[in-house]
């Protein structure tokens, strides 16, 4: 057992300095940011989800160096305008609202270039891709308790809609991945239909209807489904590595189903309950969960019997960092400590950061929220041994759902880490580290 | 490939509604169905129809057109909505408002902010807030510092800090002490404060009670019967409560009396020194009887809640019955209020017992035990006051009279798991009282022991005799009478080393008496209760078993089974030694011969051969069976023709055979399929865990296995990917830990599959004490089952499965992580987990259990029984009163009495 307590007697703030702090609004766990010409966006829920006429509901355009709002997209007419996730393509912004609308704006003229009426939220971020073949980014996105869209991105015109399936709540983010191999992008999403089955599997039903699904881009018929256990919540991963593509799809009772592009499931594994962070595979074999780690190497998984697919064994570590507040934001890969390696960081809705090894080994944690908390990490495999120990300090922060952003947005040759935390604010930290960025945000 | 595409997008947009939908030309917008202009584009910007109203700016403000591009409503507002559910928002000079499609206000805008709530619209306006409430269409004024809602009510707290009360839209409470919240409800009944005083109301019948009572307590009582239902409560309506200046005296309490349906019992006001206590039939109190006095008059309320005028004061329970005082006297008053015998005094009895303090230490403590039948009661006697034990359950007299208590002690023991107390005159001699019967000996006994469970041992002084008594739940019965009595215990003693700890099962324990006459002759009582009169010259723990005890008579030997009270008489040259076979079967060796005698029973009497010669024969590479009678071996017979490609021996004389499909399975000698030929191999496993001649065998399939035994078959068929065999209870009962799928499940030894395979680990978690249960922990992912089981004679019975909200599991405590290190968090029982008290490391209070279930605290008896229902976010016992636990639910603190289930506020208390 491992005690970092020598290592981490120091605040966040000691360790990445704070660059500028800006309000932004309310932001989720489907929060996503993105760095795209020298400026930093983020969707905002405004000033409360609740709010009917919120002005801070839209999109903000950041400068990375200062903090300053350079722009602030805002839907012209009153409603339930909460933003939640948030696409760039061809210079456009695509973006979903509570009011039942989609929208796209010109990021250079800053101007509405159209909108598109729907019959529910748009809850997850969209994906950008040529759907359509005329060589210009369209958009697809999914609909709450409706099906799923693409829209031409310039002119916002229906290209095709699959509403034989409900996207649920849809919190589940979309993927793009060339599935069918026919040159255009397919789309891997979630929804809920026909439950396969009415039996009990122990607390709960064996299935609600739920499945992840891949759709085709250029019509938007259904390429495969695969059954899961519950709702789905996140976004799968798709890792690529020696050429061989598997697809890492997550329902939120903790179900991983490894898919391979063709639709068949390879790998099954099961983890904890409440799983809203997204899967994210690092290059050397581990996955990731929020705070989960687990090793996915061929020795991970045994092979049951000819039919069915491999099954994560007991020998395959698995650790969890076991922080006092819940882990809703995905984990990033980045060497923020300029370790020369990439380092798992990750964010609590109660204001913990960790910083571990891909394994789950604790390298750095900082409790960023107001008031004092001793938290701690234990890990456990199959056998339920545990290894423990943890970390304490203060700090101005709050808390976040929403993934943290890992990039060098000012071109200091420095990473940067931003936050959106739970208070409203975005906050800027600087790193000392010039490393390398492998997974930079959800 | 594009035209494929066109039509393909023709496709998709076939079958969609027919709308105009919004188009922007150049800087204006108008509306088109599909490339058909319908409305001239002529807006700043133009929402889509909804609700057969479109939102569109003209000239820098909202309105709203219909389909023709008429104004429905003027452009007049700064931002709007789009219509939703009849709806819309608009803002009006810098004021938020709602709109109809008929252009009519829902809401003026007159609010600065609108949030969306779960009954409608917080409208806030300043520093103040109001509400629109959707169910209703009701407004709420924004004059308010803040809304609540629980259930039908709407709670709005003034700029005085005083609630005023909604239902259904329209105020019914004003002023009220505080807004509606979570504990204030009970089924339809909601309790309210206005003016410090305390009403309830009947959802959707008014006032039970209006709010003018200081506290309202509702009680238990028996069932009885009002005009319009069946209650088993009533109420106390307090109206005030006054300190007496005598602080002897307490509190004064005026109150009035309800039934459950809110009638009064009575227009009187009564004022009592508040006595509350209950009648216990069991372990649950039934209802309370309380003492009242109003203008010097007593009374008492029945459990039919009665008001009955009563003569009797200082009411107070003892065991089922209560005392009063009345006069000079104090009165047994029975559960019909009746009055019985009275005495000058009535004392409790008082016990010394012996307690273990926080540093390990003994301490002798007076106890008064209330649930004791035995009391003093005193008289007087001339000009003296003398003592007497009675009976409260005879209602009698039970001892002698004796000038001071001092004289008479009483002792308890425990004797046939039941309560035996003695009584020790003033001559040190003893007489016996059983808990439930009447004085079973005189005053006559030196000493009285206990030497084994069912027994009580007592010298009687005059004769030096010792009776010895058998006592049971309803009998203590005399044995015999004889000059000494030894006592003895047998113990075998089989070490289970696990975890380090050394646990001893004491698992072939036998007890008995030794009795010796005046001659010297011995006798024996077994445990089981067969008596032996004392015959013999001698008597001698079989070295062989320990189950037996040789006995010598005149020189000859016999033989007494202690477990079934039969015996060998003595007529044996040579002393016995007794075996199993394993056929279970006992044969008896004399000793130093080495052979087998013969087979006898218990009894002694001889039986034919139970040992059968058994020849396995052969014919053309097949093997069969032939057995013989060892009385007669000129007698051979086959039992089972050779058929078989091998047979191997096993326990029981049983087979392990291949048939000539190559497929194995287990036969008897007598050809009896014991285990059918399916399996690709057989393999002997293990012996039973307390039956070495019970044998178990994996049974495989390819690369399935399962498991059979010897005496039952197959237990569980291969279909498995291993089977591993543990100690399901800690006392030697047999289960399975069984792998199917990478996942895990428990079955016990007959084939009940107890956990099934869906955990990645199960493990027994091993309890630090004596228990008739085991307990195992599946784990799925980070989450912990608990499944308990008990051992019978026919398999495990399964007990009750649970989730703990546990970061560990160590033997019988529960762990939760609080920074560095495992804090121990309860014990974990069956369905709950017991918090440990803050008093000492036990996890009771001594008088009850906290208990954790569902994510919330109540409390629990030590049977399991709820006292208090499982509501509150945290609980903890109060130091000094260990009746009372605190309980915290939705902030609130609260104080509860668990077993009369009255509880306070902090500010109450």
């Amino acid at each position: 057992m491992t005690s970092l307590w020598s290592l981490s007697q120091t605040s966040f703030e000691s360790t990445f300095p704070l660059k500028w702090k800006t309000q932004v609004g309310v932001t989720t766990y489907r929060t996503n940011l993105l760095f795209h010409g020298g400026l930093l966006y983020i969707g905002s829920n405004g000033q409360s989800r609740e709010s009917r006429f919120d002005a801070q509901d839209g999109v903000y355009a950041i400068h990375p160096k200062t903090g300053a709002i350079v722009h602030h997209f805002q839907i012209p007419f009153g409603g339930d305008n909460d933003v939640t996730g948030i696409a760039i393509g061809d210079e456009k912004l695509f973006f979903g609202t509570d009011n039942y609308y989609f929208f796209c704006f010109d990021l250079k003229t800053k101007t509405e270039l159209w909108k598109y009426h729907l019959p529910y939220d748009v809850e997850s971020k969209p994906v950008v891709a040529d759907f359509n073949g005329d060589q210009k980014m369209d958009v697809a996105f999914t609909v709450q308790s409706n099906g799923i869209y693409a829209l031409d991105g310039t002119t916002g015109a229906l290209i095709w809609n699959n509403n034989t399936i409900s996207c649920h709540e849809g919190n589940a983010a979309p993927r793009l991945f060339d599935i069918n191999k026919d040159g255009v992008m397919d789309i891997l999403f979630a929804g809920r239909g026909e439950a396969n089955s009415d039996e009990i599997n122990g607390f709960k039903m064996a299935h609600y209807g739920d499945y992840h699904i891949a759709v085709d881009g250029k019509t938007g018929g259904y390429l495969w489904a695969v059954a899961t256990g519950a709702g789905v919540h996140t976004a799968p991963f798709i890792a690529t590595k020696n050429g061989k593509t598997e697809i890492y799809a997550l329902d939120c009772y903790g179900e991983l189903n490894v898919i391979s592009p063709e639709g068949k499931v390879l790998k099954k594994a099961n983890f904890d309950y409440g799983m809203f962070s997204s899967p994210v595979v690092s290059n050397d074999g581990h996955l990731i969960i929020g705070n989960t780690f687990a090793e996915i190497g061929p020795k991970a998984f045994s092979k049951e019997n000819d039919s069915l697919p491999l099954y994560l064994n007991e020998e395959a570590l698995v650790n969890v960092i076991r922080n006092k507040g819940k882990t809703s934001a995905t984990s990033v890969l980045a060497d923020v400590l300029g370790k020369g390696f990439p380092q798992v960081i990750g964010i609590t809705e109660s204001g913990e950061i960790f910083i571990a090894k891909t394994d789950g080994t604790l390298l750095a944690y900082y409790f960023v929220a107001k008031s004092g908390y001793e938290a701690s990490q234990f890990a456990s495999n199959s056998h339920g041994k545990s290894q423990a120990h943890l970390v304490h300090t203060n700090g101005i922060l709050t808390g976040s759902e929403t993934s943290l952003f890992v990039a060098d947005i000012d071109a200091d040759g420095n990473l940067e880490i931003v936050i959106a935390d739970l208070n409203g604010f975005l906050y800027c930290f600087d790193t000392k580290s010039a490393g390398k960025v492998e997974f930079g945000g959800f | 490939m594009k035209n494929s595409f066109f039509f393909l997008l023709l496709i998709s947009q076939i079958g969609i509604a027919q709308e105009l939908v919004p188009f922007k030309q150049g800087n204006q917008y108008g509306y088109r169905l599909e490339k058909s202009i319908q409305i001239t584009p002529q807006f700043e910007y133009a929402v889509d129809f909804t609700e057969g109203l479109a939102l569109v700016k003209s000239n820098g403000k909202w309105g709203y057109i219909d389909k023709s591009g008429s104004w429905i409503i003027q452009p007049i507002f700064e931002k709007a909505s789009p219509f939703s559910e009849g709806e819309a928002f608009v803002n009006l000079n810098g004021k938020i408002g709602l709109i109809q499609r008929d252009g009519r206000y829902s809401i003026e805008p007159k609010y600065e902010e609108v949030y969306r709530t779960d009954y409608g619209y917080l409208l806030k306006t300043g520093e103040f807030v109001g509400a629109y409430l959707q169910n209703n269409n009701k407004l709420i004024e924004a004059k308010y510092k803040s809304i609540s809602k629980r259930g039908e009510f709407v709670s709005c707290q003034r700029t005085d800090n005083l609630w005023d009360i909604y239902k259904q839209g329209t105020v019914f409470l004003e002023k009220a002490d505080q807004a509606v919240k979570a504990g204030d409800q009970d089924n339809d009944l909601i309790t309210f404060y206005v003016n410090g005083k305390k009403g309830i109301y009947q959802f959707d019948k008014g006032w039970l009670f209006e709010p003018k009572y200081e506290e309202i307590y509702k009680f238990d009582t028996y069932e009885y019967t009002t005009a319009n239902n069946t209650y088993t409560y009533g109420y106390s309506l307090i109206l005030k409560t006054e300190w007496n200046i005598d602080p002897d005296l307490g509190e004064t309490t005026y109150s009035q009396l309800a039934t459950g349906d809110g009638n009064l019992l009575s227009q009187e006001v009564f004022d009592y020194v508040k006595s509350n206590f209950a009648f216990v039939e069991g372990n649950n109190a039934c209802f309370i009887c309380m003492e009242m006095t109003s203008k010097d008059k007593h009374f008492i309320v029945t459990s039919a809640m009665e008001i009955k005028p009563f003569d009797f004061t200082n009411l107070r329970q003892q065991a089922g019955f209560v005392l009063g005082d009345k006069g000079d006297f104090t009165y047994i008053i029975d559960k019909d209020l009746s009055p019985r015998d009275s005495f000058y005094a009535v004392e409790p009895i008082t016990f010394l017992e012996l307690f273990e303090t926080d540093y390990g230490e003994t301490e002798v403590l007076p106890v008064i035990h209330s649930d004791y039948e035995l009391v003093w009661v005193s008289k007087r006697e001339d000009t003296k006051i003398v003592h007497a034990l009675y009976d409260l359950n005879k209602i009698k007299v039970i001892s002698d009279w004796y000038s001071a208590t001092s004289d008479l002690t009483v002792e308890t023991i425990t004797a046939g798991n039941e309560t035996v107390h003695l009584v020790n005159n003033a001559e040190s001699k003893y007489a016996f009282y059983h808990r439930f019967l009447d004085r079973i000996a005189d005053f006559k006994y030196l000493s009285v022991t206990n030497p084994m469970a069912n027994f009580l041992v007592g010298m009687d002084y005059k004769t030096n005799q010792t009776s010895i008594f058998s006592v049971n739940l309803n009998s203590i019965e005399q044995l015999a009478v004889e000059h000494k009595i030894y006592s003895s215990k047998l113990l075998r003693r089989d070490e289970y080393t696990d975890n380090n700890d050394v646990i001893y099962h004491q698992f072939f324990q036998r007890e008995f008496m030794v009795l010796e006459n005046k001659d010297g002759k011995l006798g024996l009582i077994t445990e089981t209760q067969k008596l032996f009169s004392p015959q013999f010259d001698s008597l001698h723990p079989c070295d062989a078993n320990v189950d037996f005890i040789t006995t010598r008579l005149n020189g000859k030997f016999g033989l007494i089974h202690l477990n079934s009270g039969s015996q060998i008489t003595p007529s044996s040259d040579i002393p016995y030694e007794p075996f199993f076979d394993d056929s279970l079967l006992t044969y008896f060796v004399q000793v130093g011969t080495g052979e087998t005698a013969y087979y006898l029973d218990i009894n002694g009497r001889k039986l034919q051969s139970l040992r059968p010669k058994i020849e396995v024969i052969s014919a053309k590479k097949r093997l069969g069976i032939q057995t013989n009678n060892d009385f007669k071996p000129a007698e051979k017979f086959v039992t089972i023709p050779p058929s078989y490609r091998s047979l191997i021996p096993i326990a029981g004389n049983n087979f392990i055979a291949q048939s000539t499909t190559k497929k194995y399975g287990i036969i008897s000698y007598l050809g009896d399929t014991i285990v059918p030929f399916n399996y690709s191999k057989i393999e002997f496993y293990a012996n039973d865990l307390a039956n070495p001649s019970w044998q178990y065998y994996r049974i495989f399939n390819g690369k399935n296995v399962g498991i059979a035994s010897n005496f039952s078959g197959i237990i569980f068929d291969a279909m498995y990917t291993s089977v591993e065999m543990v100690d399901g209870t800690g006392w030697l009962s047999t289960a399975f830990i069984l792998e199917k799928k990478g996942r895990f499940g428990l079955g016990d030894y007959s084939g009940q599959l107890i956990m099934d395979c869906i955990y990645d680990s199960i493990a027994r978690i091993h309890l630090g004490r004596s228990t008739e249960y085991g307990m195992f922990e599946g784990k799925i992912g980070a989450k912990s089952y608990v499944q308990t089981v008990s051992y019978n004679e026919t398999g495990f019975f399964k007990m009750n499965t649970s989730m703990r909200p546990l970061d560990l599991i160590i033997g019988e405590y529960g762990y939760i992580k609080q920074g560095e290190h495992f804090e121990k968090y309860g014990l974990v029982l069956n369905d709950f987990v017991a918090r440990l008290s803050s008093l000492n490391e036990s996890y009771s209070n001594g008088e009850f259990r906290l208990a954790y279930k569902d994510g919330k605290w109540g409390a629990i008896d030590y049977m399991g029984n709820t006292l208090i229902d499982f509501i509150y976010d945290n609980a903890t016992f109060m130091q000094d009163r260990s009746e009372v636990m605190i309980g915290y639910e939705n902030g609130v603190k609260y104080y509860i009495y668990v077993f009369t289930k009255e509880r306070y506020t902090e500010n109450e208390w």
